[in-house]
């Protein structure tokens, strides 16, 4: 008994340790590539670059930056690729209108097929 | 006749759909350029590892091209790189600054005085921020800078046969 209060107490104690993070910052981290990981975001990472770009996020946010401007700024230091959602640009545009045309695609496909069997 | 042939076109954009990705798992995307070359060095200056003088941009704007080496002692291909550095400065003479990131600023002085020193400067950035405007992901890392502005980036340590298929015909031709 008394060591399950011993527990509940330290628990207690480590859950006060650890500081509220920011919701805004949290949505960025989530929106940031860890660029010395694989396919994670720097929310997902230890790392220690991921770590250092969350509080560089954090200090920016302080400073009262709003969110296009960090990323601005980390697209500018790292290109695009930091950002886990490619923007549309003249690199990406066949990326993003590639499921677009797919879709055309298939529905002229079948509107046919289907115009055939009538 | 004609939707014989359609039958087949799901099965063909298949095959080049996996070409497509087959040849893009060797993409190392370590490998990628930086998007500040072409660009000016970003304003900064960092406290000198030997001396008093601060290590500034300033210090990065001689005409002809030198090197920015992004080092540390904890990592071990920057022991491998050093070699190859003190080559440059003291056969070829290439200037060389160093920025010592996120190190010790005892082992790193150790790192120098064991190995030898090629560098005119080094700025030492305990914190890593300055790396970050610099663009860094990881040590070693080495930026060729001719008039301030940032020419040419190479990742990871350089070797014998990148210095001089690489690193010294850039120096060379600016």
């Amino acid at each position: 008994m008394f060591r399950i209060i011993k527990i509940f107490i330290v628990l207690f104690l480590l859950q006060n340790n650890t500081i509220a993070e920011d919701p805004r910052a949290i949505e960025l981290f989530k929106e940031v590539r860890c660029l010395v990981c694989q396919g994670q975001t720097i929310h997902e990472s230890n790392a220690e670059l991921a770590e250092d770009i969350k509080n560089l996020i954090r200090e920016k946010i302080s400073q009262g930056e709003t969110d296009r401007q960090i990323k601005e700024y980390l697209v500018e230091k790292y290109g695009d690729w930091i950002l886990m959602t490619p923007p549309f640009n003249s690199l990406t545009y066949v990326l993003w209108s590639f499921p677009f045309l797919i879709m055309i695609i298939g529905a002229f496909a079948i509107y046919r097929q289907k115009r055939g069997q009538v | 006749m004609k939707s014989n042939h359609l039958k087949f076109l799901p099965l063909v954009l298949i095959i080049l759909l996996s070409i497509f990705l087959f040849f893009s798992l060797n993409n190392d995307t370590s490998k990628l350029s930086s998007p500040l070359v072409g660009k000016k060095v970003p304003e900064f200056s960092l406290p000198n590892l030997f001396g008093q003088e601060e290590l500034t941009n300033l210090d990065l704007n001689s005409e002809n091209p030198i090197l920015l080496n992004v080092w540390s002692s904890w990592c071990i291909p920057c022991r491998a790189e050093h070699d190859i550095l003190m080559v440059l400065s003291e056969l070829y003479e290439v200037e060389i600054f160093g920025l010592n990131y996120k190190d010790n600023n005892e082992e790193a002085k150790n790192f120098i005085n064991d190995l030898g020193n090629p560098f005119v400067k080094i700025g030492s950035d305990n914190s890593g921020r300055t790396s970050i405007d610099l663009g860094v992901y990881g040590v070693p890392e080495t930026y060729i800078i001719a008039n301030g502005i940032i020419i040419y980036k190479h990742i990871g340590p350089i070797h014998m046969n990148e210095m001089e298929e690489k690193i010294l015909p850039i120096i060379r031709d600016n």
